[in-house]
């Protein structure tokens, strides 16, 4: 799957979030997408899936603008896309085991048996295993989020979104979530977006760097091009996360 | 004074633009029955919440209703001479009035609450957020099976409310009017129709579709913010109740 963007506006009120962002995804690749706390990011990516509705310009999937499409003709679309959003967004009645059935029961892939079976492999791949039956209150962010990244597996998606995804995980941690990152581009060549400020995961697993900064990508390249740009504000941001 | 109708623009503005959404997530839901069978275990634990949860406080509230009503025609008509009337008096005003109004009232202020503060944490929390990511439709998950099971459950509330009532009204009639049971259900049975009946259980329906459906909408509309679900609940229950009053009106107006 790719992702042309092509003049986004977005704003809530007086915040001026967005103000013309450009930026194209290209299918199986990683694309990082880095900036200041509050500069939107999160807001970009749930306007790539059609959360929130941009108040101008175009979104392309595959070529369909989705800004011209109603939200009925777009839930079918995101089953085949993933948002691991940053605060979890696990339903908090149910377990963890319940979360990560929850899209397949929905939309009715497979038996019970093999639910469960799909259930218990993705646990296991994100090092949950035994957290079945935990509710999602009881865990830590960090494993929130890593529930989070399980259930979006469940559906195979083609394309994920990941939002901040190693935010409050131990370095090991972290490191298996953006080995298992890559490993899903690779092996099954998920197109991937990855909002971060992890200066360790953004020259691992990036193939293309983007920085969003007051409402615009200001910057966009190879991860070398983009560690020695001459840009002011990327080199501020890159020195502020090295220290 | 251009300011004033600024304002006045704008409160009617947010007024089309809610109720529009509300007879929107009305339809909607009425559409989406079509995926009732796989939610059935979502539709069972909401008739529980609805119906079952309610029980004690409508016993409460029907049971004093049908006393209160008995109490202030009874004394009244016992200087008449009329108080055999009184049973009749009861029975059609529970079966008519009291009982779907003050049992729509009492689960617009419960259920309908519980309603809008549920979906109003999971609104931000990003749970339905969560589930359109998923493709999940939030209305066939979450509104749907709360809309289908008060249609379900309200009459059946009510027609235990009203039962309550009428015993609670023959209870006040035999200790202060001298009247007994046997006779007072005897009257009852004699003064309330089947259209009587219908006609009670319809606005149930029509009362438990509203507030259901507004504290469903107000939940999802919730704002982020601390005081944002607060607020929602209180609208919900604000909304509800006036829409229950002016649709008892129109309905005793047009079709009473
Ligand atoms: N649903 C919303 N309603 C109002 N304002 C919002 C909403 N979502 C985000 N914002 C605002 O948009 C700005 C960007 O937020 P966000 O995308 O979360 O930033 P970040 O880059 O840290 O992820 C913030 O000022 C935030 O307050
Ligand atoms: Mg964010």
């Amino acid at each position: 799957m790719d992702v042309v963007i092509k003049h986004l506006y977005k704003s809530f009120g007086d915040n001026h979030v967005l103000r013309g962002v450009n930026l194209s995804v290209e299918q199986g690749k990683i694309t990082v997408i880095v900036g200041g706390s509050g500069a939107g990011k999160s807001v970009l990516l749930k306007l790539i899936i059609g959360l929130l509705r941009p108040d101008k310009g175009e979104i392309y999937l595959n070529g369909t603008d989705i800004t011209k499409l109603n939200e009925g003709q777009i839930l079918p679309l995101r089953r085949k896309i993933g948002l691991v959003f940053q605060t979890g967004g696990l339903l908090n009645s149910l377990t963890v085991g319940e979360n990560i059935a929850l899209p397949l029961k929905e939309h009715r892939i497979g038996t019970r048996r093999e639910i469960e079976k799909i259930v218990a492999e993705k646990l296991e791949l994100l090092g949950l295993k035994g957290k079945e039956n935990e509710m999602p209150s009881h865990l830590s962010g960090g494993m929130r989020k890593r529930v989070s990244i399980a259930r979006v597996l469940a559906l195979n998606p083609n394309m994920i979104l990941y939002d901040e995804p190693t935010a409050g995980l131990d370095p090991p941690m972290a490191e298996n979530i953006d080995t298992l990152i890559m490993d899903l581009n690779k092996r099954l060549g998920v197109t991937t977006i990855v909002v971060t400020h992890d200066l360790q995961s953004i020259f691992k697993i990036a193939d293309t760097v983007c920085m969003l900064h007051k409402g615009v990508i200001i910057e966009s390249g190879k991860p070398e091009e983009f560690k020695h740009s001459p840009t002011p504000v990327v080199k501020e941001f890159l020195h502020r996360l090295n220290t | 004074m251009v300011a004033l109708l600024r304002k006045t623009e704008d409160i009617f503005a947010q007024l089309f633009e809610t109720s529009g959404g509300i007879l929107v997530l009305f339809f909607t839901s009425i559409a989406e029955v079509r995926y009732v069978g796989r939610n059935l275990d979502k539709l069972l634990k909401q008739m529980l919440e609805v119906g079952f949860n309610t029980l004690p406080l409508a016993s409460l509230i029907g049971l004093f209703t049908g006393m209160i009503v008995a109490l202030e025609s009874g004394l009244e008509l016992k200087e008449l001479g009329l108080e055999h009337i009184v049973a009749s008096i009861v029975a059609f005003s529970m079966m008519r009035e009291m009982g779907p109004v003050i049992t729509a009232m009492i689960s617009a202020g419960r259920v309908g609450a519980g309603m809008a503060a549920e979906l109003g944490t999971m609104t931000v929390n990003e749970e339905v957020d969560a589930l359109r990511s998923m493709g999940i439709n939030p209305v066939r998950y979450l509104v749907m099976p709360r809309f289908w099971a008060t249609i379900l459950m309200q009459p059946l509330l009510t027609m235990y409310a009203v039962v309550i009532g009428i015993w609670g009204g023959s209870l006040v009639s035999s200790a202060l009017l001298g009247i007994a049971s046997e006779q007072f259900m005897h009257n009852v049975f004699r003064a309330l129709e089947f259209s009587d009946i219908t006609f009670g259980l319809s606005k149930t329906v029509v009362f438990g579709a509203m507030y259901s459906i507004i504290s469903c909408y107000m939940g999802l509309t919730t704002q982020r913010g601390a005081e944002g679900v607060g607020r929602s609940t209180t609208r919900a229950v604000v909304v509800s109740l006036t829409m229950i009053l002016v649709a008892d009106y129109f309905i005793g107006r047009f079709f009473g």
